[in-house]
């Protein structure tokens, strides 16, 4: 793709930037982050190569989603149930719902762990985060959501900073990212398998595709979206790199091991200054905000196009209530059961990291069946040489959860 | 619900059998013809699929009776191949049901849960409508008794406007058809809902004085993203066909770079439930 940037292509490039951005980003979730932690302090710079995979199968699939949602103007589960049926795409949606709303639990409690950082209870975080997140998509429009949305990920440059401040061994890192090895026990398995599963999320599918169409992006569009889609997942794995990185020089030289990304926060202070350990919970916070906006609003695309009230952003509450009761239960749900007491959140967030990782498996397989049908997808129908790139694609994700199910049958 | 009234969802997948009982294969699709002369859309033909041997295309008129929910064919029935549309026909389960249309008199873009047909007393099978909405999904679930209350939702198919990529490369041909119909204030409504490249397509073959007065009751935001769309030639045709003092602002804006942040996103608008056409399907 020969793109030559003068102003015009510029301005045009500004104007079609965000769904590949926000979509990558929010895949950097509090459950991202922990994962990423967890893979740098218990590894080193060994499994980096993962992230290059990840990154890689990100593009491929959120161009794919862009390119079906500019081509057929409708979002993913409208047009599962459109070339599927009712039954498969009410299962789809069925199990997506489920999955959204556990990692919005997800997303909620990384809000409350990061703000307990800063010495913040939950119960006024987590629901001064839902009232944000909800006045945000309810009383702004689709460009100001847009550039809210797009500010606040700009927080995950804390990340990158937290990686310089940790002084990594950048020839190391540089190796493991492009040399891959692999420890064969269960335990690595389950991480490769876990970051794989974090960065290509169902929602993040589903929600890049109804954005493109939310935006109204053109055919014309699609170069440009392409950029937009490859800076995102860049991004994605480039912010991935840098977490893995500052655990891995400062909790993996130290022999020092974390369960969550807050654990991770705590541990660098000591290790890497005040300043890494700040900006990793500030990162963190910012993460969580994000994903937490984005993940009701996936789930109420989904929900609208599956139910047939097609809904945006701009419509007004009296004509898309399908639209914001959904976002509104979502968030209602993921607040109130991360402040509960006594709920299994850690159970809840495991079992939803398991639904997804199961849940991606038929939604890349619908994807390649609808990008190649021609009835479709017209000219921009998938050829030979692209199914197998998606194949492949699909069958390492395949590959991934089958040994990480196997793992855990065996252990 | 009528009784004389089928769902497509019901009767597709049911067997197709000869005169003398056998089993032809299984019903996969209708098909029905958008330019096929006044009267009543009526449906064209059926789509059999058999066990072991490619889909055939056959004329409805092969059929004697629908006994028990299954097309029973004439002796000496014979088909085409299943790909040998018409130009102006459209299969009624992929190019129709679960697809998105725009429901004209409504003015909202909704998706298809059900075709409504109705026997004629000829024997023939008239095309009503479509069923939008939830409940028509739950029913196809077989969750009906979850729906409190009949919520049938049925837009009248002369009022439809069709997405699919056949259903609407059809209509744009077929002068039949409801997107020919329209006067400038529904077409603006329909450019407004349909996707920049289909609102540029239905523009396309319209008179470039109606365009110019669709364009004119949009929103400047869809007239300028559509507009902008258009080849040049077309675009500068459509402005030109406006009043003078129009024309001048709609030269100055499209020699103008686009906004940044200007992409209008209106999907929906309107969610009026109609609900007559269970009650009259010969409407």
């Amino acid at each position: 793709m020969r793109l030559r940037l003068g102003k015009a292509r510029w301005a045009a490039l500004l104007a079609v930037l965000g769904p590949g951005l926000l979509a990558g980003l929010s895949d950097d979730d509090p459950a991202g982050i922990t994962t990423y932690s967890v893979l740098g302090a218990d590894h080193g710079y060994q499994l980096l190569w993962v992230l290059l995979l990840s990154t890689i199968a990100l593009v491929v699939f959120h161009g794919l989603a862009a390119r079906m949602g500019v081509v057929t103007g409708q979002g993913l589960i409208g047009l599962v149930r459109q070339r599927y049926g009712v039954r498969v795409g009410g299962a789809v949606l069925a199990a997506l719902v489920v999955a959204n709303v556990g990692t919005t639990c997800a997303e909620f409690a990384g809000i409350a762990a990061g703000f307990e950082l800063f010495g913040v209870s939950r119960y006024l975080s987590v629901p001064f985060a839902a009232v944000a997140v909800s006045l945000l998509v309810l009383r702004g429009s689709f460009h100001r959501v847009e550039r809210l949305l797009l500010l606040v990920s700009t927080v995950f440059l804390a990340y990158i900073v937290s990686g310089f401040l940790a002084r990594p061994d950048w020839g190391a890192a540089l190796h493991g990212t492009f040399v891959p090895t692999m420890p064969m026990t269960g335990e690595a398995i389950a991480i490769v398998t876990a970051t794989l599963g974090t960065t290509l999320a169902p929602w993040g599918l589903s929600f890049m595709q109804s954005y493109a169409v939310d935006k109204k992006l053109r055919t014309e569009d699609l170069p440009l979206e392409r950029v937009d889609v490859v800076t995102g997942a860049v991004l994605t794995g480039v912010i991935g790199f840098f977490v893995v990185v500052a655990c891995a020089a400062t909790l993996h030289r130290d022999g020092l091991r974390i369960s969550d990304a807050a654990d991770a926060a705590v541990a660098l202070e000591p290790l890497a200054g005040e300043a890494a350990a700040v900006l990793f919970g500030v990162g963190l916070i910012g993460a969580s905000f994000l994903a937490a906006s984005i993940l009701p609003l996936s789930t109420a695309y989904s929900v609208c196009e599956y139910a047939g009230v097609e809904a945006a952003l701009d419509d007004p509450y009296s004509e898309a209530r399908t639209f914001y009761t959904t976002y509104g239960v979502v968030t209602l749900v993921g607040t109130v059961i991360v402040l509960a007491p006594d709920v299994p959140l850690v159970t809840i967030l495991v079992g939803t990291q398991v639904l997804n990782a199961v849940l991606l498996v038929p939604l890349l397989i619908a994807m390649v069946g609808l990008a190649r049908d021609r009835d479709l997808m017209g000219s921009f129908a998938t050829g030979r040489a692209g199914t197998l790139v998606y194949g492949l694609t699909t069958a390492a994700v395949v590959a991934c959860v089958l040994t990480l199910g196997i793992t855990v049958l065996l252990s | 619900m009528l009784a004389d009234v089928l769902l497509l969802s019901r009767i597709t997948g049911a067997q197709v059998v000869a005169a003398d009982g056998e089993v032809v294969g299984r019903l996969a699709d209708l098909t029905v013809r958008l330019d096929g002369g006044d009267g009543p859309h009526l449906v064209e033909r059926l789509l059999v699929s058999r066990h072991g041997a490619p889909p055939v295309l056959l004329s409805w008129d092969a059929v004697t009776n629908v006994h028990r929910g299954r097309p029973v064919l004439a002796v000496g029935a014979h088909g085409v191949p299943g790909d040998d549309l018409y130009d102006d026909e459209i299969r009624l389960a992929r190019d129709v049901l679960d697809t998105q249309v725009v429901d004209l008199a409504g003015q909202r873009l909704a998706r298809v849960a059900d075709v409504v047909l109705a026997r004629t007393p000829e024997s023939r099978l008239e095309i009503c409508g479509v069923e939008v909405g939830f409940g028509g999904v739950l029913r196809r679930l077989g969750l009906g008794r979850l729906v409190p209350r009949p919520t049938e939702d049925v837009v009248a198919w002369p009022d439809l406007h069709l997405t699919s990529e056949r259903g609407h490369a059809v209509q744009l041909t077929a002068p039949r058809a409801a997107v020919h119909r329209l006067d400038a204030r529904r077409l603006a409504a329909l450019v407004s809902r349909v996707d920049t490249d289909s609102a540029t397509e239905i523009l396309a073959v319209k008179e470039p004085s109606l365009a110019a007065e669709a364009v004119a009751a949009t929103s400047p935001e869809v007239g300028e993203r559509v507009l902008r769309a258009m080849p040049a030639a077309l675009s500068a045709r459509i402005v030109a066909a406006m009043s003078r003092e129009r024309a001048g602002r709609w030269r100055a804006l499209l020699a103008r770079r686009p906004r940044l942040w200007g992409r209008p996103l209106l999907r929906s608008r309107v969610w009026p439930h109609r609900r007559h056409l269970f009650r009259n399907p010969r409407r």
